[in-house]
């Protein structure tokens, strides 16, 4: 099959793996598992023709491990799973962001724990997405909301990962991964696509974690005459372990910094609805659409009602959620979770807002009357 | 090449002292391993070794070529993407015992069975040296670790016999007693297509022989010496004398297809349809 | 067509009511409009209830389920059952009066399916029927998208078989 071109329906997962062909990804490693596996089947027949290559791992810890290797070869690569192949990527994904392997995880979240509803929507690991895997770190987590977006995000996230040198989540769930909808595939050559920074020192003064003015390493890739020492071990600019007093601290600061000194390359929010309303929903991902209607049902019931949409999750949009709490009368935030998101809401809540908790966990997208439920409560 | 090429080019001196203990075999299996890329005049950077994690996995600390220290028992999983994200490298997995047959068995029997084109170098010295000389899957039956302080109630894994089960293309085991012969196999399992194992039985003087092993470091040497023994010897040996001994040599050499030359004959790449091909 | 549409395809696993989603869905884009297409089988697939919501938008389209169905087709008496006390009073029932016998009477119209197949001469075209006689009761989509979007949807040998089948659902 070639790609698809113009307006079509589509599914969200084969939207996002279009959207990876389209930002150059030639490597998928995955496992199956429902409700992402379209992503790896597109991938399967369509790699290939990009001169790419797909695999079927052992197993999630595999798959990421593999994405891991073939990105430090030099190919684009990512993988897709749900919530308990993600658990599986824990491990990975904090050797990922340590050794700076610029990778797109796609995780099409179910409803777990354990296996849970394996085939219906929840948006429950977004604590996971930020803290699963051990240590310290930075992550960034992005979240579509509809199927142009699976593919509009994931040119995005590999974008992100390249120009950070960082794994980046693409945290869907079962109904934008697959629910079919009209989507305008663009000119591929029309697109934006960032490369990672390659060495421009001679071979023999490359050092693969000396940084850029930026805090990130130019990246060379296995093969290059430029000798690429990628360590899980506490290292030094070299890339060799090092255990020396301060080696960690500055490393661990540099990680940090090198995503939380360019938030403004990073953080994404939406408003939609009036700018001053009695009552804010802070919302992400598909239950943010159900809260661009509910906005729409309140107007009806005579309460004013806007939406803070939460493009990036993480970083937290820490100064776009104060400021909108610091505007509104009431918060209500609507997740597909018994409360995640709320919890970061209130960390930055300086101006002592109420704010209430609509909470989706019946396996299905979020319903409308849940959320007017709590905007009703909000305004009481 | 030009210059023929020293183990040096591809061992990283400014790194020494190496840390393993005194009596320990690696060492002896990294200048196996050097020797056998300078004899094969592989330049540094068209190599890759993938490390797992315990003390042989920190030979890539002592090595020039590219290297990946991943996470623990990984290692031919990062490995696989390394090969398969640019086929021209060769890509070399370093692995301890557990590293490689315990938490890794799952990545080790499916590397095998597709016989990804990726070497496999396994030091097995039948215990977890790094974390204080636990028990893994290769120490023998009945023998004396910190975890299984009267004796190991399981039996070991056959490191060889599983990977020749599972298909890999080239199995060879020896020593890092039989220093010659263990370079000859390394550098035949580097050149030959394939998922490719070479396991060098290893001394821990510091945690296994001082369990099981009377003596010092150099009885310990000679205990791996005299536990590998040749295809010729070992058969003659009935089953039970065999549970006593190591076949060493050359046991699988076979053609079998690997993983990349199926695929890509199956999955031609259209490169008239590609947007680049990626590099 | 300046209508929003909320429409249910419902049945059981093997009457086609994925693909006639995916041809409805596909009609509505080619109509211009947004469309959001969700169905739900999965192990269903091989037999058990099915369904497909199509909701068609000419504005941004929020949310993806149909909230308040315009036109359910109930091909079974467990989908009819599944929506007939659920459904507004504007919202047409189009049932299969074969296999539903036990009915609300309200807003609804039976159709014998399969005599109208017996008498194309081919049980399988049913969607294809079914989305003729969608059409004869509610402009949701243009005919002339609807014939394209089952074209592409389709092998070109049986194309001939279910614009009959189309038509015949049109017409009755």
């Amino acid at each position: 099959m070639s790609r698809p071109e113009g307006i079509q329906l589509m599914e969200g997962n084969h939207a996002c793996a279009w959207g990876a062909i389209d930002a150059g990804a030639r490597f998928y490693a995955g496992y199956p598992i429902t409700p992402s596996s379209e992503i790896a089947e597109v991938c399967a027949r369509e790699l290939p023709a990009y001169g790419g290559t797909y695999i079927q791992m052992e197993d999630e810890i595999g798959s990421i491990a593999a994405i891991i290797g073939a990105s430090l070869s030099g190919k684009k690569s990512f993988t897709a799973t749900s919530g308990p192949g993600f658990s599986l990527m824990q491990e990975n994904l904090g050797v990922g962001i340590y050794q700076e392997v610029p990778c797109v995880v796609v995780n099409i979240q179910r409803v777990g724990p354990a296996t849970g509803l394996a085939t219906q929507p929840a948006q429950a690991d977004v604590m996971q997405a930020r803290w699963g895997t051990h240590g310290d770190h930075p992550i960034i987590a992005i979240s579509p909301a509809s199927v142009q977006e699976m593919y509009d995000f994931t040119i995005r996230a590999f974008n992100l990962s390249e120009r950070f040198r960082i794994p980046v989540i693409l945290l869907g769930d079962q109904v934008v991964g697959q629910t079919y909808e009209n989507i305008a595939l663009p000119d591929p050559g029309s697109l934006e696509i960032v490369e990672r920074k390659k060495p421009t020192v001679p071979p023999e003064e490359y050092l693969p974690y000396q940084p850029d003015e930026n805090l990130v390493p130019p990246m060379a890739a296995y093969g290059d005459k430029h000798i690429l020492h990628a360590s899980s071990t506490c290292h030094c600019e070299t890339g060799y372990s090092n255990f020396k007093y301060g080696t960690n601290r500055q490393l661990l600061n540099r990680l940090k910094n090198k995503i939380y000194n360019y938030l403004d390359e990073i953080i994404d929010v939406e408003y939609f609805g009036p700018e001053k309303a009695e009552v804010t929903l802070v919302s992400f991902g598909s239950a943010s659409r159900v809260c661009k209607y509910v906005v729409g049902l309140a107007e009806k019931e005579g309460i004013k009602v806007n939406l803070l949409r939460l493009i990036s999750i993480w970083p937290f949009p820490d100064r776009e959620v104060q400021e909108a709490l610091a505007k509104t009368g009431a918060c209500v935030v609507a997740e597909m979770n018994q409360g995640q998101v709320i919890n970061e809401v209130n960390r930055v809540n300086t101006t002592n807002t109420p704010v209430h908790l609509a909470s989706g966990i019946d396996g299905e997208l979020i319903r409308p009357e849940i959320i007017m439920a709590s905007i009703r409560e909000a305004v009481k | 090449m030009a210059v023929k090429l020293n183990y040096r080019e591809y061992f990283k001196e400014e790194a020494l002292p190496l840390m393993w203990c005194a009596g320990c075999g690696n060492g002896i299996l990294l200048r196996a391993i050097t020797d056998a890329l300078a004899d094969l005049e592989i330049p540094p950077h068209q190599v890759v070794v993938s490390t797992g994690i315990g003390c042989w996995g920190k030979a890539d600390d002592y090595m020039t070529t590219h290297a990946f220290h991943g996470s623990h028992g990984r290692a031919l999983a990062f490995a696989t993407g390394i090969k398969l994200g640019n086929p021209d490298l060769h890509v070399i997995a370093l692995m301890g015992d557990g590293d490689a047959l315990a938490i890794g068995g799952n990545h080790f029997i499916h590397a095998a069975r597709r016989n990804i084109d990726i070497t496999a170098i396994i030091s097995n010295n039948f215990t977890y040296g790094m974390t204080g000389g636990q028990y893994s899957p290769t120490t023998p039956l009945s023998y004396k670790t910190t975890t299984s302080p009267v004796g190991v109630a399981e039996p070991a894994f056959d490191v060889c016999g599983l990977a020749e089960e599972c298909g890999a293309n080239y199995v060879a085991r020896s020593t890092v007693y039989h220093v010659t012969q263990l370079k000859r196999f390394i550098a035949a399992a580097i050149q030959k297509k394939g998922f490719n194992v070479v396991e060098a039985i290893n001394t821990c003087p510091t945690h296994f022989g001082r369990r099981n092993i009377p003596g010092d470091t150099v009885e310990m040497m000679k205990y791996i010496k005299d536990i590998g023994m040749p295809r010729s010897r070992f058969e003659k040996l009935d089953e039970e004398e065999k549970n006593k001994y190591l076949l060493t040599g050359e046991l699988v050499n076979r053609e079998r297809p690997d993983f990349l030359s199926v695929y890509r004959e199956i999955n031609p790449a259209a490169s008239e349809s590609g947007r680049g091909e990626g590099k | 067509m300046a209508k929003n549409w909320q429409v249910v395809l419902a049945g059981e696993g093997g009457q086609g009511l994925i693909l006639a989603g995916r041809i409805l869905s596909e009609a509505a884009i080619k109509d211009g409009n947004n469309v959001s297409l969700t169905s739900s089988y999965g192990i269903a697939a091989r037999g058990g209830y099915s369904e497909s919501q199509v909701v068609i938008s000419e504005q941004e389209l929020y949310y993806p389920k149909c909230a308040s169905p315009d036109l359910v087709l109930a091909l079974t008496q467990q989908a009819y059952d599944r929506y007939a006390d659920n459904v507004g009073e504007d919202c047409l029932i189009i049932y299969d009066s074969r296999e539903v016998t036990n009915t609300k009477g309200k807003n609804e119209v039976g159709f014998d399916f399969k005599e109208a197949l017996l008498k194309i001469g081919n049980l399988k075209v049913i969607n294809s029927l079914f989305l003729g006689v969608i059409l004869k009761h509610r402009d949701i989509v243009s005919r002339d998208s609807m014939i394209e979007a089952m074209k592409n949807n389709m092998p070109a040998k049986i194309h001939d078989i279910n614009l009959k089948a189309f038509q015949n659902g049109l017409e009755q």
